[in-house]
């Protein structure tokens, strides 16, 4: 194959970062990981997304791709590959489920997730907490028609879906600590703890996820907490 | 049971956005009006997620959110006798598309939407949410060259999904001007934008759309109101 450059612009805790870099694994693409400072944005950076300004950005022979779930997209039919490493499925209904429920977790999981970390009022922090979990219900209950039978939301092998909410799963913890509660028992979710623990074991995740320790990101927002009731002092 | 069914009604942008891809892709359909103050069985089985319109319904299955739609439509119906494609072949032309459809629906509805908000507020109000949409309007004007070439569509020579998300202005954005009581320079500052509007005006899927003077009436009547001073 002729040479290929394929570049990734990020950050390591970005969760939408990570979705690019699963994908990538997922296709056995090989490519080069650029962490960003997001204070000081390089030039590279701001020449690929001029509009956004924001990672992740993937770079493929000097083209810019931008936006997580498009950039898993263009990954699956850049690298067309056989049956077991599709990350959309062929049939177009299927295509048109999984971008529904990616689409859904874009929309609604991170703003709650958000407000967990933010909310500076108990009662704000414990609407955000029943968001959240209200999200996953509704995912778990989607489970079901989606895996027919198999471990993941892709069936046999991760999809879409199961791209686009693992990477949350790195900042569970995060959100449990600032939080004060515990994500799955907080939640009727009878389906997706198991899913949690299968998705963490695959392979492409594993490896795509592996800058992402998740006692780090904790520390890492708590540094930042500090750091603002510092200054707002 | 038709073939093809869209839960709609006459008024929602994202409902015109699956007409007009169902339309380019020449798929007959049955237009199944509802009514959103008093939601049917039916709307609340096939989007119990979102409980809105547009919900395209093929062979009974649901479809929704208009973006997805109009990529399903494109998917179900390949390369159509009567119609054309949505997207390009190509993975980096389609990610390009993929992109300008989710700023249109992000950055250029927002600013529009945030216009009609600003109706009922102050002249200061009023400057700064146009400047949102002079500015997402800039970027677009950029963008049209960049992935329609000579255009005059985004889609190029015909149009295509950016343009199917983008078209529902031609019917609201007049009217937002219209009851805003300010207007978007379109001729002196976005002229590849001017020509694309009135590409749009001049090609068959305009008739899909409402008029910007049913617009203007709806808006007054109905959501003005909800909009506190």
């Amino acid at each position: 194959m002729a040479h290929e450059e394929v570049k990734v612009l990020s950050t390591w805790l970005s969760m939408f970062g990570l979705r690019v870099l699963i994908a990538l694994k997922h296709k056995g693409v090989q490519y080069e990981y650029k962490e960003e400072d997001l204070q000081n944005k390089s030039e590279l950076l701001l020449q690929s997304n001029p509009v956004h300004k924001k990672i992740p950005v993937l770079i493929h022979n000097g083209k810019p791709v931008c936006e997580s779930l498009i950039i898993v997209q263009y990954i699956d039919e850049a690298w067309p590959s056989s049956e077991n490493t599709s990350i959309l499925p062929k049939d177009p209904y299927d295509r048109a489920n999984a971008r529904f429920w990616a689409d859904y977790i874009d929309k609604k999981l991170y703003d709650a997730g958000s407000r967990i970390l933010r909310s500076a009022v108990a009662e704000e922090r414990e609407q955000a907490k029943k968001d959240f979990v209200e999200v996953l219900e509704t995912l778990d209950g989607a489970f079901l028609t989606f895996s027919k039978g198999g471990l993941y939301f892709g069936g046999d092998d991760i999809g879409l879906v199961d791209v686009a909410l693992a990477s949350f799963l790195c900042w569970f913890k995060c959100y449990e600590t600032f939080g004060d509660f515990k994500i799955w028992e907080s939640s009727k979710c009878s389906r997706l703890p198991k899913w949690a623990e299968d998705v963490l074991q695959h392979a492409s995740v594993k490896e795509g996820m592996a800058i992402a320790h998740p006692d780090k990101i904790v520390e890492l927002v708590q540094f930042y907490k500090k750091k603002l009731e510092a200054g707002s002092k | 049971m038709a073939e093809v069914q869209l839960l709609s009604t006459w008024a929602s942008p994202f409902v015109m956005r699956a007409e007009v891809a169902l339309a380019l892709k020449g798929v007959q359909y049955e237009k199944v009006p509802q009514d959103l103050g008093n939601k049917s069985e039916l709307l609340l089985k096939s989007n119990p997620v979102y409980k809105k319109v547009p919900v395209l319904l093929h062979n009974g299955k649901p479809v929704c959110e208009s973006s997805i739609i109009a990529q399903y439509v494109d998917e179900a119906w390949p390369a159509p006798k009567d119609g054309v494609d949505l997207l390009p072949s190509d993975p980096y032309g389609k990610a390009m598309a993929r992109f300008w459809a989710d700023y249109v629906d992000k950055k250029v509805f927002d600013g529009m939407f945030g216009l009609l908000r600003s109706a009922r507020k102050s002249e200061e109000e009023k400057k700064a949410a146009l400047e949102n949409v002079l500015s997402a309007m800039q970027t677009l004007e950029s963008a049209l060259p960049e992935i329609g070439g000579a255009g005059p569509f985004f889609g190029g020579g015909s149009m295509g999904l950016v343009d199917v998300m983008l078209v529902p202005l031609l019917a609201w954005l007049p009217a937002i001007e219209e009851v805003v009581g300010l207007q978007i320079p379109f001729a002196e500052r976005f002229p590849r934008l001017e020509a694309w509007f009135a590409a749009c005006r001049g090609h068959d899927v305009a008739s899909l759309l409402p008029s910007s003077t049913k617009m203007s009436e709806f808006i007054t009547q109905f959501i003005l109101p909800r909009f506190s001073s």
